[in-house]
């Protein structure tokens, strides 16, 4: 095999997807491949976290398309997280955890009277909640150190670079702000962690574009 | 923002450029080279030819010194382009590009290799059919003009334009507009931050199309006798349809939210949105 296997690769060999020809040649990469290797490990470490999620119940009719649909975002974002982003594992973990818990919640809430699980301190919203603050933080502290070294670099970036990273890290800010002030209203959405975790990734993302892009500039014109 | 009439203007204006102004040189290489175009404010023109060899043209009127410098042969070869310099570079139609520029335009046409792009200002415009394409630029815009079966495309603030949409599609810009027309689309996952994101056309019986925003609206535009399962869901914008039963309002955002099947259902549409609407549209 020459070149690293790619993500869906890797995955996909974690997810026993692979046949045994395929297996064996990521097998014998990810051996001899320190970055691969720490990203099977990650992927790895984060399935474990998966399973000690509460055991699922059974869900009502009707609320299947529901999970299924999460099921699919979380493995969206476990890849991305663990190789797009770089964000560290504990963000992701955390965020798996509170859409656990928060799922939980869901699938009681759809099973027994609304009051019975609405409002309960201490209960799985509060979880999630907490949990959903941690994940913001991790993905917080990796934003910070990007754009310190954004910072460093920016008396070398153009005038037009510098504006369009302003204005668009203004509007993730501000779609950030949106999403919280709506779930500050409505703590039971089950779809605005996901987009406000969507969000910091578009915001890492954007500094990590500016940054590789503009380097790579710089590379061409030396 | 790129303006169509730019774009078909810059292309027109490259392949005009007359030939007495113009530098060649030649490089045998196999049918599948690597070909690596590295420009800066110029721009590139990249086309795939039945050919056996890459010929670079130097477009420079008046060059005085070679702007333009080419290495190597065989699996992989590198052109670079300084500073305002434009270059064509005509390469087999089967070689794999990897193309980068600054504030120059970067037109590729012809190429069935796989195609990856990069830039910062300047606009990506691809036709034929690659592989696979790839692009990513800070505030270019992005137009994919062939039937590519798999395109990945991320901006921070440029369009992205895809009019025949098929295959495999990820599109994403933060404050850019993203306007597919699909013709049969197997997946999608379409998003802009504040942008608007724009959908018209036909979707594959077992298609996983996606699309978000925050606060730029969703606009869907599909055939009446349509064969999916619909998920929208707008937390605090509004939400419209022509298709299914009314939406749900939530009693907490004012938002809306709807699910459905339309006709045998099978494909499944996905749509989020923060405060922008999302529009379900017939024709």
């Amino acid at each position: 095999m020459t070149g690293h296997p790619g993500e869906e690769r890797l995955n996909d060999w974690v997810d026993g997807l692979l046949d045994a020809e395929q297996a064996a040649q990521v097998e014998a990469h990810v051996a001899q491949c320190p970055t691969c290797a720490d990203a099977v490990d990650g992927l790895r470490r984060l399935l474990a976290l998966a399973a000690e999620m509460p055991a699922s119940i059974e869900p009502p009719a009707g609320t299947w398309d529901a999970v299924a649909e999460r099921t699919v975002h979380l493995g969206r974002r476990r890849r991305e997280v663990l190789f797009g982003l770089r964000v560290p594992i504990a963000a992701a973990a955390l965020l798996l955890m509170a859409l656990g818990a928060g799922l939980t919640a869901t699938l009681l809430r759809q099973s027994e009277p609304p009051a019975a699980a609405l409002g309960a301190a201490g209960g799985p919203d509060e979880a999630a909640s907490m949990a959903l603050v941690a994940a913001e933080s991790e993905y917080d502290r990796t934003f910070q150190q990007l754009i310190a070294e954004y910072r460093n670099r920016q008396p070398q970036l153009d005038t037009t670079t510098i504006r369009v990273v302003g204005e668009n890290l203004l509007i993730i800010d501000q779609a950030l702000e949106r999403a919280r002030a709506a779930l500050g209203v409505d703590p039971a959405n089950q779809e605005l962690p996901l987009l406000i975790t969507d969000t910091h990734r578009k915001r890492i993302e954007l500094v990590e574009r500016a940054l590789r892009l503009s380097a790579r500039s710089e590379r061409s014109e030396a | 923002m790129m303006e169509r009439g730019v774009v078909l203007a810059a292309m027109a204006l490259l392949a005009t450029a007359p030939c007495e102004a113009q530098e060649r040189r030649t490089v045998p290489v196999n049918a599948s080279a690597l070909v690596r175009v590295h420009a800066l404010d110029g721009d590139v023109r990249i086309r795939g030819e039945s050919r056996s060899d890459v010929q670079v043209i130097d477009l420079e009127r008046d060059s005085r010194r070679n702007g333009v410098r080419v290495s190597g042969s065989g699996d992989e070869i590198t052109v670079e382009a300084e500073g305002r310099r434009d270059v064509e570079v005509r390469v087999p139609t089967g070689t794999r590009i990897q193309a980068r520029a600054r504030s120059g335009d970067i037109i590729i046409s012809g190429v069935a290799g796989s195609v990856a792009v990069e830039t910062m200002g300047g606009d990506v415009v691809i036709d034929g059919s690659p592989a696979t394409f790839t692009a990513e630029t800070l505030n270019g815009d992005v137009r994919v003009l062939g039937d590519v079966q798999t395109v990945r495309i991320a901006s921070v603030s440029g369009d992205i334009q895809i009019p025949r949409a098929t295959g495999s599609i990820e599109a994403t810009t933060t404050s850019g507009d993203v306007e597919i027309t699909s013709r049969n689309v197997s997946s999608g996952s379409f998003e802009s931050t504040s942008g608007d994101v724009v959908f018209d056309g036909d979707v594959a019986p077992d298609a996983l199309l996606r699309f978000r925003s925050s606060s730029g609206d969703i606009l869907l535009t599909v055939s009446s006798s349509v064969n999916a399962d619909f998920d929208l869901d707008s937390v605090v914008g509004d939400l419209r349809s022509d298709l299914g039963p009314r939406p749900e309002r939530s009693r907490y955002t004012g938002g809306a939210s709807s699910r459905f099947t339309a006709g045998n259902g099978g494909a499944r549409i996905i749509v989020r949105n923060v405060s922008g609407d999302i529009r379900v549209r017939t024709r």
